[in-house]
Protein backbone atom coordinates (compact mmCIF):
# COMPACT_ATOMS: atom_id res chain seq x y z
CA UNK A 1 0.00 0.00 0.00
CA UNK A 2 1.02 3.79 -0.90
CA UNK A 3 2.60 5.10 2.48
CA UNK A 4 1.22 8.77 1.87
CA UNK A 5 -2.33 6.67 1.75
CA UNK A 6 -1.12 4.82 5.33
CA UNK A 7 -0.23 8.47 6.78
CA UNK A 8 -3.79 9.68 5.48
CA UNK A 9 -5.44 6.88 7.37
CA UNK A 10 -3.14 7.36 10.65
CA UNK A 11 -4.07 10.70 10.48
CA UNK A 12 -8.02 10.25 10.05
CA UNK A 13 -7.44 7.94 12.90
CA UNK A 14 -5.52 10.01 15.16
CA UNK A 15 -8.27 12.72 14.34
CA UNK A 16 -10.31 10.76 17.03
CA UNK A 17 -8.13 10.35 19.72
CA UNK A 18 -9.06 11.39 23.39
CA UNK A 19 -8.30 15.19 24.34
CA UNK A 20 -6.94 16.65 27.62
CA UNK A 21 -8.90 18.83 29.06
CA UNK A 22 -7.77 21.66 31.59
CA UNK A 23 -8.69 25.33 32.30
CA UNK A 24 -6.16 28.29 32.28
CA UNK A 25 -8.53 31.00 32.20
CA UNK A 26 -6.81 31.67 35.96
CA UNK A 27 -3.82 31.35 35.20
CA UNK A 28 -3.88 33.73 32.43
CA UNK A 29 -5.98 36.14 34.58
CA UNK A 30 -3.16 35.80 37.04
CA UNK A 31 -0.70 37.06 34.24
CA UNK A 32 -2.49 39.27 32.58
CA UNK A 33 -2.72 41.22 36.48
CA UNK A 34 1.52 40.46 36.89
CA UNK A 35 2.07 42.42 33.32
CA UNK A 36 -0.20 45.14 34.28
CA UNK A 37 1.53 45.56 37.71
CA UNK A 38 4.84 45.40 36.40
CA UNK A 39 3.64 48.26 34.26
CA UNK A 40 2.52 50.45 36.82
CA UNK A 41 5.87 49.94 38.69
CA UNK A 42 7.82 50.94 35.40
CA UNK A 43 6.04 54.52 35.65
CA UNK A 44 8.63 55.87 38.49
CA UNK A 45 11.13 54.20 35.79
CA UNK A 46 9.60 56.13 32.85
CA UNK A 47 9.93 59.22 35.06
CA UNK A 48 13.39 59.28 36.16
CA UNK A 49 14.74 58.12 32.95
CA UNK A 50 13.19 61.03 31.11
CA UNK A 51 14.68 63.26 33.45
CA UNK A 52 17.94 61.73 32.77
CA UNK A 53 17.81 62.45 29.29
CA UNK A 54 16.60 65.82 29.66
CA UNK A 55 19.29 66.63 32.29
CA UNK A 56 21.89 64.66 30.10
CA UNK A 57 20.72 67.07 27.01
CA UNK A 58 21.30 70.41 28.74
CA UNK A 59 24.81 69.10 29.84
CA UNK A 60 25.58 68.03 25.93
CA UNK A 61 24.59 71.95 24.89
CA UNK A 62 26.83 73.36 27.86
CA UNK A 63 29.38 71.60 26.76
CA UNK A 64 29.11 72.09 23.50
CA UNK A 65 28.84 76.24 23.66
CA UNK A 66 31.80 75.72 26.36
CA UNK A 67 34.03 73.55 23.89
CA UNK A 68 33.56 76.07 21.25
CA UNK A 69 34.77 79.24 23.06
CA UNK A 70 37.42 77.26 24.81
CA UNK A 71 41.24 78.53 24.33
CA UNK A 72 44.83 76.80 24.90
CA UNK A 73 46.73 77.71 28.00
CA UNK A 74 49.64 77.57 26.03
CA UNK A 75 48.79 79.98 23.33
CA UNK A 76 49.48 82.63 25.99
CA UNK A 77 52.80 81.90 26.12
CA UNK A 78 53.32 81.97 22.19
CA UNK A 79 51.47 84.90 21.70
CA UNK A 80 53.28 87.94 20.67
CA UNK A 81 54.05 90.39 23.87
CA UNK A 82 51.33 92.59 23.85
CA UNK A 83 53.33 96.13 23.15
CA UNK A 84 53.34 98.54 26.03
CA UNK A 85 53.97 102.29 25.52
CA UNK A 86 56.79 102.81 28.13
CA UNK A 87 55.83 106.89 28.68
CA UNK B 1 -26.19 40.52 10.41
CA UNK B 2 -22.64 39.80 10.75
CA UNK B 3 -20.42 42.38 12.60
CA UNK B 4 -17.48 41.79 11.18
CA UNK B 5 -16.06 44.08 8.08
CA UNK B 6 -15.91 41.14 5.41
CA UNK B 7 -18.30 39.60 3.17
CA UNK B 8 -17.72 36.25 4.33
CA UNK B 9 -21.05 34.24 5.63
CA UNK B 10 -21.46 34.63 9.62
CA UNK B 11 -20.21 31.24 11.63
CA UNK B 12 -22.87 32.03 13.99
CA UNK B 13 -24.66 35.45 15.01
CA UNK B 14 -24.97 34.86 18.77
CA UNK B 15 -21.29 33.80 19.10
CA UNK B 16 -20.45 36.82 16.93
CA UNK B 17 -21.98 38.95 19.17
CA UNK B 18 -20.85 37.88 22.60
CA UNK B 19 -17.29 37.92 21.42
CA UNK B 20 -17.85 41.30 19.65
CA UNK B 21 -18.91 42.42 23.64
CA UNK B 22 -16.04 40.61 25.34
CA UNK B 23 -13.85 42.36 23.33
CA UNK B 24 -14.69 45.73 23.34
CA UNK B 25 -15.30 45.40 27.43
CA UNK B 26 -11.72 43.42 27.59
CA UNK B 27 -10.33 46.24 25.65
CA UNK B 28 -12.28 48.88 28.09
CA UNK B 29 -10.28 46.90 31.07
CA UNK B 30 -12.73 44.28 32.08
CA UNK B 31 -10.77 41.10 32.56
CA UNK B 32 -13.47 38.90 33.49
CA UNK B 33 -14.91 39.82 29.72
CA UNK B 34 -11.51 38.49 28.47
CA UNK B 35 -12.17 35.52 31.18
CA UNK B 36 -15.27 34.62 29.46
CA UNK B 37 -13.28 34.49 25.91
CA UNK B 38 -10.66 31.80 27.73
CA UNK B 39 -13.34 29.83 28.85
CA UNK B 40 -15.41 29.58 25.98
CA UNK B 41 -12.24 29.20 23.22
CA UNK B 42 -9.72 26.90 25.39
CA UNK B 43 -11.40 23.58 24.37
CA UNK B 44 -10.44 24.31 21.15
CA UNK B 45 -7.15 26.04 21.52
CA UNK B 46 -5.92 22.44 23.62
CA UNK B 47 -7.33 20.52 20.43
CA UNK B 48 -5.17 22.12 18.39
CA UNK B 49 -1.90 22.87 20.71
CA UNK B 50 -2.25 19.29 21.98
CA UNK B 51 -1.20 18.67 17.47
CA UNK B 52 1.73 20.96 18.76
CA UNK B 53 2.58 18.87 21.82
CA UNK B 54 1.82 15.56 23.36
CA UNK B 55 3.07 16.60 26.78
CA UNK B 56 0.48 17.62 29.07
CA UNK B 57 1.94 20.26 31.06
CA UNK B 58 3.80 21.94 27.69
CA UNK B 59 0.63 21.94 26.34
CA UNK B 60 -0.91 23.18 28.61
CA UNK B 61 2.12 26.10 28.33
CA UNK B 62 1.23 26.69 25.07
CA UNK B 63 -2.82 27.20 25.72
CA UNK B 64 -1.60 29.78 27.90
CA UNK B 65 0.78 31.30 26.01
CA UNK B 66 -1.70 31.54 23.27
CA UNK B 67 -4.19 33.36 25.56
CA UNK B 68 -1.37 35.96 27.29
CA UNK B 69 -0.18 36.65 23.71
CA UNK B 70 -3.96 37.19 22.20
CA UNK B 71 -4.93 39.47 25.13
CA UNK B 72 -1.62 42.02 24.36
CA UNK B 73 -2.31 42.06 21.15
CA UNK B 74 -6.35 42.75 21.35
CA UNK B 75 -6.27 45.98 20.24
CA UNK B 76 -4.46 44.76 17.22
CA UNK B 77 -7.61 42.28 15.96
CA UNK B 78 -9.17 44.12 13.87
CA UNK B 79 -12.90 42.05 13.39
CA UNK B 80 -11.75 40.73 9.76
CA UNK B 81 -12.82 37.33 10.72
CA UNK B 82 -14.51 36.00 13.44
CA UNK B 83 -12.50 36.40 16.31
CA UNK B 84 -11.51 32.16 16.67
CA UNK B 85 -9.82 32.48 13.50
CA UNK B 86 -8.06 35.39 14.49
CA UNK B 87 -6.81 32.98 17.73
CA UNK B 88 -6.01 29.98 16.06
CA UNK B 89 -3.17 32.22 13.97
CA UNK B 90 -1.79 33.36 16.87
CA UNK B 91 -1.62 29.60 18.43
CA UNK B 92 -0.46 28.38 15.22
CA UNK B 93 2.10 30.53 15.51
CA UNK B 94 3.05 29.86 18.85
CA UNK B 95 3.25 25.93 18.17
CA UNK B 96 5.58 26.84 15.41
CA UNK B 97 7.52 28.34 17.55
CA UNK B 98 7.69 25.97 19.94
CA UNK B 99 8.43 23.87 16.87
CA UNK B 100 11.26 25.52 15.98
CA UNK B 101 12.51 25.60 19.71
CA UNK B 102 12.36 21.70 19.42
CA UNK B 103 14.20 22.23 16.31
CA UNK B 104 17.31 24.22 18.42
CA UNK B 105 17.30 21.73 20.77
CA UNK B 106 17.47 18.93 18.91
CA UNK B 107 15.03 16.70 20.63
CA UNK B 108 14.55 13.34 19.69
CA UNK B 109 11.29 11.50 20.80
CA UNK B 110 11.22 7.99 21.70
CA UNK B 111 9.87 5.40 19.16
CA UNK B 112 6.44 4.84 20.03
CA UNK B 113 5.46 1.33 21.06
CA UNK B 114 4.72 -0.23 17.70
CA UNK B 115 3.69 -3.90 19.49
CA UNK B 116 0.74 -2.22 21.28
CA UNK B 117 -0.52 -0.13 17.83
CA UNK B 118 -0.12 -3.78 15.75
CA UNK B 119 -2.11 -5.46 18.28
CA UNK B 120 -5.37 -3.74 16.86
CA UNK B 121 -4.89 -5.00 13.38
CA UNK B 122 -7.90 -7.63 13.96
CA UNK B 123 -10.08 -4.57 14.57
CA UNK B 124 -8.66 -3.19 11.25
CA UNK B 125 -8.61 0.02 12.68
CA UNK B 126 -6.02 1.84 14.59
CA UNK B 127 -6.65 2.85 18.22
CA UNK B 128 -6.49 7.01 17.41
CA UNK B 129 -4.15 7.61 20.78
CA UNK B 130 -1.75 5.19 19.08
CA UNK B 131 -1.99 6.51 15.46
CA UNK B 132 -1.43 10.39 16.89
CA UNK B 133 1.27 9.02 19.00
CA UNK B 134 3.12 7.53 15.79
CA UNK B 135 2.46 10.02 13.45
CA UNK B 136 3.46 12.95 15.68
CA UNK B 137 6.89 10.91 16.01
CA UNK B 138 7.15 10.33 12.31
CA UNK B 139 6.09 14.62 11.76
CA UNK B 140 8.50 15.13 14.45
CA UNK B 141 11.43 14.34 12.09
CA UNK B 142 10.62 17.13 9.94
CA UNK B 143 11.79 20.58 9.86
CA UNK B 144 9.60 23.15 11.81
CA UNK B 145 8.29 24.62 8.54
CA UNK B 146 6.93 21.19 6.90
CA UNK B 147 5.72 20.20 10.08
CA UNK B 148 3.92 22.85 10.84
CA UNK B 149 2.02 22.45 7.13
CA UNK B 150 1.65 18.59 7.37
CA UNK B 151 0.54 18.99 11.14
CA UNK B 152 -2.67 21.46 10.34
CA UNK B 153 -3.48 19.08 7.12
CA UNK B 154 -3.30 15.79 8.86
CA UNK B 155 -4.67 16.56 12.21
CA UNK B 156 -7.16 19.40 11.98
CA UNK B 157 -8.20 18.89 8.66
CA UNK B 158 -7.32 21.70 7.13
CA UNK B 159 -7.55 23.13 3.52
CA UNK B 160 -4.49 24.64 2.03
CA UNK B 161 -6.59 27.94 1.98
CA UNK B 162 -6.95 27.20 5.97
CA UNK B 163 -3.09 26.53 6.10
CA UNK B 164 -2.16 29.86 4.45
CA UNK B 165 -4.64 31.75 6.31
CA UNK B 166 -3.53 30.69 9.95
CA UNK B 167 0.03 30.71 9.08
CA UNK B 168 0.42 34.05 6.60
CA UNK B 169 1.74 32.33 3.70
CA UNK B 170 0.62 32.34 0.35
CA UNK B 171 -1.68 29.60 -0.99
CA UNK B 172 1.05 28.52 -3.74
CA UNK B 173 3.92 28.45 -0.71
CA UNK B 174 1.73 26.22 1.11
CA UNK B 175 1.01 24.17 -1.59
CA UNK B 176 4.81 23.76 -2.37
CA UNK B 177 5.75 23.05 1.24
CA UNK B 178 3.48 20.75 0.84
CA UNK B 179 4.52 18.83 -1.68
CA UNK B 180 8.24 18.70 -0.28
CA UNK B 181 6.63 17.82 3.30
CA UNK B 182 5.01 15.14 1.89
CA UNK B 183 7.96 13.39 -0.27
CA UNK B 184 10.04 14.30 2.72
CA UNK B 185 7.68 12.14 4.94
CA UNK B 186 7.10 9.37 2.67
CA UNK B 187 10.88 8.70 2.66
CA UNK B 188 11.45 9.15 6.23
CA UNK B 189 7.94 6.30 6.65
CA UNK B 190 9.37 3.67 3.92
CA UNK B 191 12.56 4.43 5.79
CA UNK B 192 10.71 3.20 9.20
CA UNK B 193 8.86 0.71 7.05
CA UNK B 194 5.88 2.17 8.26
CA UNK B 195 3.32 0.41 6.04
CA UNK B 196 4.27 -2.97 6.77
CA UNK B 197 4.04 -2.47 10.36
CA UNK B 198 0.38 -1.48 10.51
CA UNK B 199 -2.20 -4.08 7.89
CA UNK B 200 -4.92 -2.53 9.66
CA UNK B 201 -4.32 0.24 6.70
CA UNK B 202 -5.28 -2.09 4.47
Amino acid sequence: MDTLKTIEKLAKAAQNEALPMFDVSSYVLGQMRTVQVQRANLLPIEFFTALAAVAASIVIVLSVVAWQTIVNPMAQLIAPLQESSLW
Amino acid sequence: MSIYKTDAASYNIAVENLDYNDICDSLAGDQKAFERLVIRYQPRIIRLMWRFSRDRQTCERLVQDVFVEAYFSLKTYKAKAPFEHWLSRIASRVGYRHFKEQDKEKQTLPLPDFDIAAADSQQQQADPEKAAELLYWLLAKLPATDRLALTLVYLEDCSIKDVADKTGWTTPAVKMRLSRARKKLKEIAEKEKISERFEWTL
